[in-house]
């Protein structure tokens, strides 16, 4: 189960004088929209890349899923029930600030267990929940940090910690914010590495939906049952990738079929630029709406 | 090492050469008997060696403490020449260490007694406004509106010394006791309620995104979040408001006090007893020291994340 739906959703970061002149009437819309009309459906178990460039609105997309932020206009829903506000149906990776810095790794596993324990009613002991907690540790190699500070860890460290912590809430669905966005490349690849492993091991078990926000295309086309890719706030393509895992990048990045969709992807972002000055034009001269 | 070895030492020189001095050269005045003094200088250097071995190897030396211990054997040895020895300080202004330090002797219980119902005063005032002030700047802190209504009234009220109230408070409270006990109250309450709305205000986006996405609970963002983000904070404010406290605690008891270091300072003052001034403000000046280490461990044990 976690089946995520859009439809039609909207969203403006608004201040006051936005709200007031939409509340006397003077215009239907806020005119400075960051999501525009997007409609998406996320299967159940299905791993979703958003791809984009920077300011496209991915942030924005993932935090009103994470139920941080309300639409403006249009409709969320899990397994058709709609979404209001955060849950702990989801947890979310942010691209860093994942972890209470006053608490060691495995206090901070260990918290988001006992959130989600307690709010599912799974009734989890406190031995089962340290149990659980050590257990995801030692599968992203945290085990011998689990007694140390985040300022004592590095970047990569931190966010191994912050998927510790999401996989062990063990939600239906996971949402990630460019959680390896600020890692150099090496620690990208071990990373990227790791979420493969640890997903073919969640596989066996139960699929799990997945969110993972990237500007990087290679990742995902590593991570990713299908990547959406985003541009002004509207989703311009949506590309399947059907392989198995795990995906080894030396090999899986030079076969012809994913060379196409990367080059696809390279050629939208460098696109992306043009046609958005191109909508921008348009606009001008037709109106909001002319179509692409 | 060789250079701590050297400061070793002159230190122990310069003991000898005040004890030689103590013991041995003629007096120029009549004094109290020199055992006070000694005990003292026997603890100094107790407290010295303490410092340096502190149950470690050799290896850490503190060499602050070598300089400092120096320091108070110059001090102590200008003192005893220029005084009981060849007694050419001014025979009031400054006493003879010999009869400052029996002072301690003879009057130690009293002193003693003193002291706590300083601490009490103290002590009660301090907690009440650290907890006050942490507490409601929480509250204010966090609650937008009321921080847009409380933080410009705070800032009013802040700057103003909490002594000015006293002729208020006086008459307000029931005791003299709890009139000194609001004045360190609102001396301390005042920093720690502006610094706790300002701290609660700044907590970062990020980590209260990363709680709402936890879905905590009101109680558990106050005693999971919220506090352990400012427990650094109110340990660093306890620290600057000890002094803060204990200006405020000196003030108070210089008014209608019948007890207290304060008092035995003032009213010494009133009969001219230097001797027992300057006792008084050495005891003073220990029981600070000895607060602000509790206040420097507290802040050492629990700040342990950043
Ligand atoms: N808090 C905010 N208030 C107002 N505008 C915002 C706010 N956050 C983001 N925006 C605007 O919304 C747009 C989308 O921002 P968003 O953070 O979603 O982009 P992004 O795709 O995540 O970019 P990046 O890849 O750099 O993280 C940007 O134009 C940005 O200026
Ligand atoms: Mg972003």
């Amino acid at each position: 189960m976690g089946a995520l739906v859009l439809d039609d959703v909207c969203f403006a970061y608004e201040d006051d004088l936005s709200i007031r002149r939409r509340r006397r009437g003077r215009g239907a819309e806020p005119e400075n929209l960051v999501l525009k009309h997007l409609d998406l459906t996320v299967a159940d178990g299905e791993f979703l890349c958003l791809v984009g460039h920077s300011g496209c609105g991915k942030t924005t997309l993932l935090r009103t899923l994470a139920g941080l932020q309300r639409p403006t206009s249009g409709s969320l829903s899990i397994d058709g029930k709609p979404l209001d506000g955060p849950g702990l149906d989801r947890s979310v990776v942010f691209q860093n600030y994942s972890l209470f810095p006053w608490m060691t790794a495995l206090k901070n596993v260990e918290f988001g267990v006992r959130q989600a324990s307690a709010e599912l009613g799974r009734g989890l002991t406190k031995a089962q929940i340290a149990e659980v907690s050590r257990e995801y540790l030692a599968k992203v190699s945290m085990a011998d940090a689990a007694d140390l500070h985040p300022y004592q860890l590095s970047g990569g460290m931190q966010q191994r910690v912050a998927i510790a912590r999401a996989l062990a809430m063990d939600t239906e669905i996971l949402l990630f914010d460019e959680p390896f966005g600020a890692l150099d490349v090496r620690t990208r690849r071990e990373l990227q590495a790791l979420m493969n492993r640890l997903w073919m091991q969640e596989d066996r078990d139960r699929k799990k939906t997945a969110v993972f926000v990237t500007h990087d295309i290679d990742e995902a086309l590593l991570l990713a049952d299908r990547i959406v890719f985003m541009s002004g706030g509207r989703f311009l393509a949506d590309i399947p990738v059907a392989a198995a895992r795990p995906r080894d990048p030396e090999d899986f990045l030079r076969r012809p079929a994913v060379r196409l969709i990367q080059d696809e992807l390279l050629g939208l972002f460098y696109d992306a630029e043009e046609t958005r000055r191109d909508r921008a034009e348009r606009e001008q001269v037709f109106g909001e709406g002319g179509v692409l | 090492m060789r250079r701590i070895a050297v400061e070793f030492v002159i230190a122990h020189v310069l003991l000898a050469a005040l004890v030689g001095v103590v013991l041995l050269m003629p007096d120029a005045r009549k004094v109290y008997p020199c055992d006070a003094f000694l005990v003292a200088i026997a603890l100094i250097e107790a407290a010295y060696l303490l410092a340096l071995f502190r149950g470690r190897r050799l290896k850490p030396f503190p060499s602050g403490s070598s300089d400092i211990v120096c320091a108070v054997w110059v001090l102590l040895l200008v003192w005893e020449v220029a005084s009981t020895k060849l007694g050419v300080a001014h025979s009031v202004l400054i006493p003879s260490p010999e009869n400052v330090f029996y002072v301690f002797e003879r009057s130690g219980p009293e002193l003693w007694a003193n002291v706590v119902s300083s601490l009490e005063l103290l002590v009660t005032g301090y907690v009440l406004g650290t907890v006050l002030g942490v507490f409601l700047g929480i509250v204010v802190g966090w609650v937008p509106r009321l921080r847009a209504m409380f933080y410009p009234i705070a800032n009013v009220l802040a700057p103003i010394p909490s002594v000015i109230f006293t002729p208020f408070l006086v008459i307000l409270m029931p005791t003299y006791r709890w009139a000194a006990i609001m004045v360190i109250l609102l001396g301390v309450f005042w920093p720690q309620f502006l610094s706790m709305i300002l701290r609660v205000g700044s907590l970062p986006a990020a980590i209260t995104d990363n709680a709402r996405v936890l879905k905590v609970s009101n109680w558990t963002m106050i005693t999971k979040v919220i506090l352990p983000f400012i427990v650094p904070d109110v340990l660093g404010n306890m620290r600057v408001s000890l002094t803060t406290g204990f200006l405020m605690l000196m003030y108070a008891e210089s008014f209608g006090a019948k007890s207290g270091i304060g008092y035995w300072i003032s009213n010494a003052n009133v009969f001219a007893n230097y001797a027992n001034i300057v006792a008084g403000v050495i005891t003073c000046g220990m029981t600070v020291t000895a607060l602000n280490y509790l206040t420097a461990w507290l802040q050492r044990r629990f700040t342990t994340w950043r």
